[in-house]
């Protein structure tokens, strides 16, 4: 990103017992959804949410520990509602490997 | 093969309660990650793009049946229904859950297996020649050998926190299946004036600074094997760097230091520690090869084998590719090609994992080989049990007749799995296997070896491929550079030249196609393999056509 312009991005991780891709929310919750992820436009903000991700307990049950593993932001581009990611890596990451369907999300990346 | 001891099967089963324990510990947050990332890794459990991955080990690539079958049941169990065989003769499972890796821990060690040291700053896996012990042109099996160091670097008290990780690679025959030069401790058996004993090579390795290793002893004697070894690594975790991990690998300690110097090193710790080995070592070896020699091949009539070879033209075709002559007469090494076209290199589902197992006990003594080139090795296959193996692999699907041929494609998971990926290999080794298939070339190619790297760590070995590919990112895009001429046999090991500029996704594959279309067009005759033409004509006819069809943008000045 150039220094005059940030975002979006948002915090996302692995989650710990299923390696998963996860996303923070508002809430701050965890979620495998991108869509329900907490969007950040503004730099100061990302490092505050990037904190939170950082120090997140008790994600997906009340009984267990952080489920979080190695937090950090992830760009986004944004049309129109529709979100993709500005690097094919975390396209990757988030819809799955393309040599099968493992049931994650449908692989739309050519 | 060898079969565990008490004393390794209770090594084992400790060391999974006490991972089970690390696991819980991690769970419930009495562990943070940057506590629990080293215990993972000496347990060969990564954390990857889409999930945990961990990679099983098979020492040197030997399995017998009943390990394959295990195998296919933890992939149906905790997995996926399917296992990678990788290109250092282990295998890995893409998706564990972390909970449930003390029970696959459990389970590979009612079978006499498991994950150890298959990660991090250890002793990795040594990797053998996938022939050991039916090779025509084998000097003595180096499997023993292999067995011993396994179990002198399991959990070795000097070891265990190494700079970097070490791998070793142990062959026994003069035409070098092992590609023991590249690595960091390279071991050939030799025999000089009637002595058995090894060349011993440092330093070798592929990755972002490839480099062949440089041999520090010609002749080794067999009584000294164990003690050298240990003295080379015992010099390098000293002096190897842990200021920077891309700097740490044995190569470039050779390379700051100086091989003279290292040598020396190497033998003043020799001589300080040779009479420690009190002769333990060679009793141990020597109740090791029992195991490795139980093996009594009977001899047997041929029956309808030539009848068959002269009728039916898919099973001579994948006699002519897939089927290696054994050292003993009669019998022969089968290649079984986990390489069909537009599959996955390397990937194998549980149901042809137990379908080969159930071959391998039928027809191979019950002992298979997992080799570096991805594929699966029977090893002790008589000449008329040939076409009945050749049938059922067939029904499986199995039976692709292209063993060392140009869709015998060698590629690491790359970026659809791996987090220190640059680009995807998958896809490419896919598209260039159907490719080539639907060209209807590939016999007539004749030999030609691709490998696929996804990123610079080269676990794709394309360094060593007579074409290889390394995929990079170039402005968020994947682009993939290409080098040709690398060999991995001893006397001619090479590391492949880069062509030139790199080439976009929707490029690559025809590119590839053109450089084989050049090679056809060169060749003196059918006999002559693309690595001959390569070496005779040179890169100039290759990359001078290439950018003529595929100009590179010149950047602005």
């Amino acid at each position: 990103m150039k220094s005059d312009e940030f975002g979006p991005v948002v915090v996302s991780a692995n989650d710990l017992l299923t390696g998963n891709v996860i996303f923070l929310t508002e809430k701050p919750d965890w979620t495998t959804n991108i869509h329900e992820a907490y969007v950040i436009n503004d730099k100061a903000e990302s490092c505050r949410w990037l904190l939170e991700g950082e120090v997140q307990q008790s994600l997906f049950s009340d009984n267990l520990f952080s489920h979080v593993v190695d937090p950090y932001l992830v760009e986004l581009k944004i049309d129109k509602e529709v979100i993709s990611f500005c690097a094919f890596k975390e396209a990757l990451r988030y819809y799955g490997p393309s040599n099968y369907f493992h049931g994650k999300r449908d692989w739309e990346i050519v | 093969m060898y079969s565990y001891s008490g004393f390794d099967s209770e090594f084992i089963k400790e060391r999974t309660r006490q991972f089970r324990e690390q696991v819980n510990r991690r769970i419930k947050g009495f562990l943070t990650e940057e506590e629990f990332t080293p215990l993972r890794l000496l347990n060969g459990l990564y954390l990857q793009t889409h999930s945990y991955m961990l990679r099983v080990a098979i020492p040197y690539g030997v399995l017998n049946s009943e390990q394959l079958t295990q195998l296919a049941f933890i992939a149906d169990q905790w997995d996926k229904g399917y296992g990678h065989f990788t290109t250092r003769q282990n295998i890995q499972f893409n998706w564990p859950n972390l909970v449930d890796i003390p029970e696959i821990l459990d389970s590979l060690a009612g079978v006499g297996m498991h994950a150890v040291q298959t990660s991090g700053n250890t002793i990795r896996n040594i990797t053998s020649d996938p022939f050991a012990g039916a090779a025509v042109d084998e000097i003595e099996n180096p499997l023993p050998y292999a067995e011993l160091l396994r179990q002198w670097s399991t959990d070795h008290q000097e070891f265990q926190f190494l700079p970097r990780k070490f791998k070793i690679a142990i062959t026994g025959s003069l035409n070098d299946r092992a590609a023991t030069r590249f690595h960091d401790i390279g071991l050939r058996i030799m025999l000089k004036n009637g002595q058995l004993g090894f060349e011993v090579s440092v330093g070798g390795g592929l990755g972002r600074t490839p480099v062949i290793g440089t041999v520090i002893r010609e002749f080794l004697p067999k009584e000294d094997f164990l003690p050298y070894v240990e003295s080379v690594i015992s010099v390098w975790n000293l002096l190897g760097r842990r200021d920077n991990k891309y700097k740490a690998r044995i190569k470039i300690t050779l390379r700051e230091l100086g091989s003279k110097e290292f040598q020396a090193l190497v033998e003043k710790r020799f001589d300080e520690i040779r009479n420690t080995f009190n002769g333990a070592d060679s009793k141990t070896l020597e109740d090791i090869k029992l195991q490795f020699s139980s093996v009594q091949l009977i001899e047997m009539p041929l029956g309808n084998y030539q009848n068959r070879h002269k009728e039916n033209q898919g099973f001579r075709n994948w006699v002519k590719n897939n089927v290696t002559e054994h050292k003993i007469t009669g019998y022969t090494i089968v290649t079984v090609s986990l390489k069909t076209h537009g599959n996955t290199p390397g990937d194998a589902t549980s149901e042809q994992m137990r379908m080969v197992a159930n071959l391998a006990k039928q027809y191979s003594y019950d002992e298979l080989r997992i080799s570096k080139e991805q594929n699966i090795v029977l090893p002790h296959v008589h000449r008329s049990a040939l076409f009945d193996l050749y049938s059922m692999l067939l029904k499986a699907g199995l039976a692709s007749a292209n063993v060392g041929l140009i869709s015998d494609i060698v590629a690491c998971p790359g970026l659809d799995y791996c987090k220190l990926a640059t680009a995807r290999s998958i896809p490419l080794a896919k598209e260039l296997g159907v490719r080539f298939r639907d060209l209807d070339l590939e016999q007539k190619i004749g030999i030609l070896k691709i490998k696929i790297s996804g990123c610079i760590n080269a676990c794709g070995h394309h360094h060593l491929g007579h074409i290889g590919i390394l995929g990079l990112e170039r402005a968020g895009k994947e682009s993939y550079q290409v080098v040709l001429g690398g060999e991995e046999s001893t006397e001619t090991s090479n590391i492949g030249k880069n062509l030139g500029p790199g080439f976009s996704k929707t490029e690559i594959v025809p590119v590839i196609e053109k450089l084989v279309n050049i090679y056809l067009a060169l060749r003196l005759d059918d006999a002559e393999t693309f690595l001959e033409t390569y070496k005779r004509v040179g890169i100039t006819p290759f990359s001078k056509e290439i950018y003529q069809e595929f100009p590179r943008r010149k950047k602005n000045a």
